[in-house]
């Protein structure tokens, strides 16, 4: 995965926003998972762009954080929902 | 099918055709679910669809795959098989109305009654409602207090101390929570506690009578209503407390809503984790319950001459949360 990938959240992934947290739930598995303040911000841009590497450049400007610490973050976060269904990727 | 034998728990009117001693016998006009204890016999044959199973909580194999199950689900023709290995089978209707057993030889009605209630029935019960937790709860002067955990981290010992100094019983370990007109109210079980013999000799009279609870288990039940009791009708929830860490001081710590929103998961039952459209009706409602009711992290020491202590701290926890409500 990297930068230049566009995700979206697939058909039977149900979200719940909470104050700063979201919580997913993949629906044909069963499967649970929580984002902090971080990851939920990351999954609302993903909502409305799709590109993860206007997420990238967007949070830059909101997080104090280098560059290629997000890029690894964001990836890894990406793969991390990729794998459990949460995210798939859009051609 | 002779149900002479009828009962109400968590709301749910309830005909059997043995005793259930446990319970407190109720008039009941419309009955809502029908147990049956069948002949004892092998385990049924048949081409059963495995989708799920519980391990032994305190199996210390690190691969899930090595862990020892201590129940099979598995879905049948027309409903459900739960299969407990070393005890039985019980069968549940799809719409979990119509429940049977047929134990394996040798295995004591007072082991499946505790299997039936402690075990299938709050599983019965996820089927008709969305929040149904593995939490014991007391009614205090605020309202309803829950204690969800694993088992074994002090759900019960927590309960029974409370109700000991003057709260009521709402349930040992299957907690039933509706939502109505904004609020949400916790639903009665039945009367009584599990415990282990040297809690229940720590906290009541010598003379307490105790009952056997399964043949597998040394857990003592203690069901006299006089000495524990029990809260009649229904009651606002007030707080959810999930048993942390055993620690040397008593410390409540509020969870974030995410965080109390995947604790309430671990810890709500689900007959049925591949039915998405409950699994949907379950996600909506404990994040509706995870808003509207606070939760907490309660890490204390697992000490039976500090129980006085962390009674004090919860209750005094209760009463500056509701000063602060009232300004």
């Amino acid at each position: 995965m990297t930068l230049n990938d566009n995700l979206r959240i697939p058909d039977g992934v149900a979200t719940r926003k909470m104050g700063n947290e979201t919580i997913l739930l993949n629906l044909e598995t069963g499967t649970y998972f929580g984002l902090d303040t971080v990851g939920s911000r990351f999954l609302e841009l993903l909502e409305r762009n799709g590109e993860i590497a206007v997420a990238h450049r967007t949070m830059l400007e909101e997080f104090d954080v280098k560059p290629e610490i997000l890029e690894a973050d964001l990836l890894r976060l990406s793969e991390a929902m990729r794998s459990k269904g949460l995210l798939e990727a859009v051609s | 099918m002779s149900l002479t034998h009828a009962y109400r728990i968590c709301d749910l009117a309830l005909a059997s055709n043995i005793p259930l001693p446990e319970l407190t016998p109720a008039k009941v006009f419309a009955v809502e679910c029908r147990f049956e204890l069948l002949p004892p016999g092998n385990p049924s044959p048949g081409n059963f669809v495995w989708f799920h199973h519980w391990t032994f909580e305190e199996d210390n194999e690190e691969e899930e795959g090595a862990k020892k199950a201590w129940v099979h689900f598995a879905r049948t023709g027309d409903g459900y098989l739960l299969r407990f290995p070393s005890c039985g089978d019980f069968f549940l209707s799809a719409d979990a109305e119509k429940i049977q057993c047929r134990p394996l030889p040798g295995i004591p009605e007072v082991t499946v009654r505790h299997l039936f209630l402690d075990q299938v029935i709050p599983l019965v019960l996820s089927r008709r409602e969305p929040i149904v937790l593995h939490a014991s709860a007391v009614l205090t002067a605020h309202g309803v207090i829950a204690f969800a955990g694993k088992s074994g981290q002090g759900k019960s010992t927590l309960a029974a101390s409370f109700v000991q100094k003057g709260c009521a019983l709402v349930s040992d370990d299957c907690l039933v929570l509706r939502a109505e007109h904004g609020s949400w109210t916790a639903l009665p079980s039945y009367p009584g506690v599990r415990l282990w013999p040297s809690t229940a000799e720590e906290l009541l009279r010598e003379d307490t009578h105790t009952a056997d609870v399964a043949h597998y288990t040394i857990k003592r039940r203690v069901s006299d209503t006089d000495l524990l009791p029990f809260a009649n009708s229904p009651a606002p929830m007030r707080k959810l407390f999930f048993l942390a860490d055993d620690t040397s001081a008593v410390s409540i710590e509020r969870l974030s809503p995410g965080r109390a929103f995947m604790a309430l998961v671990e810890f709500a039952y689900n007959l049925d984790i591949q039915d998405a459209a409950f699994l949907r009706s379950q996600f909506e409602a404990v994040g509706q319950l995870t808003a509207d009711v606070p939760a907490y992290a309660i890490h204390y020491p697992r000490e039976f001459a500090l129980l006085p202590a962390v009674r004090e701290t919860i209750l005094n926890h209760l009463e500056e949360d509701r000063d602060h409500d009232t300004e």
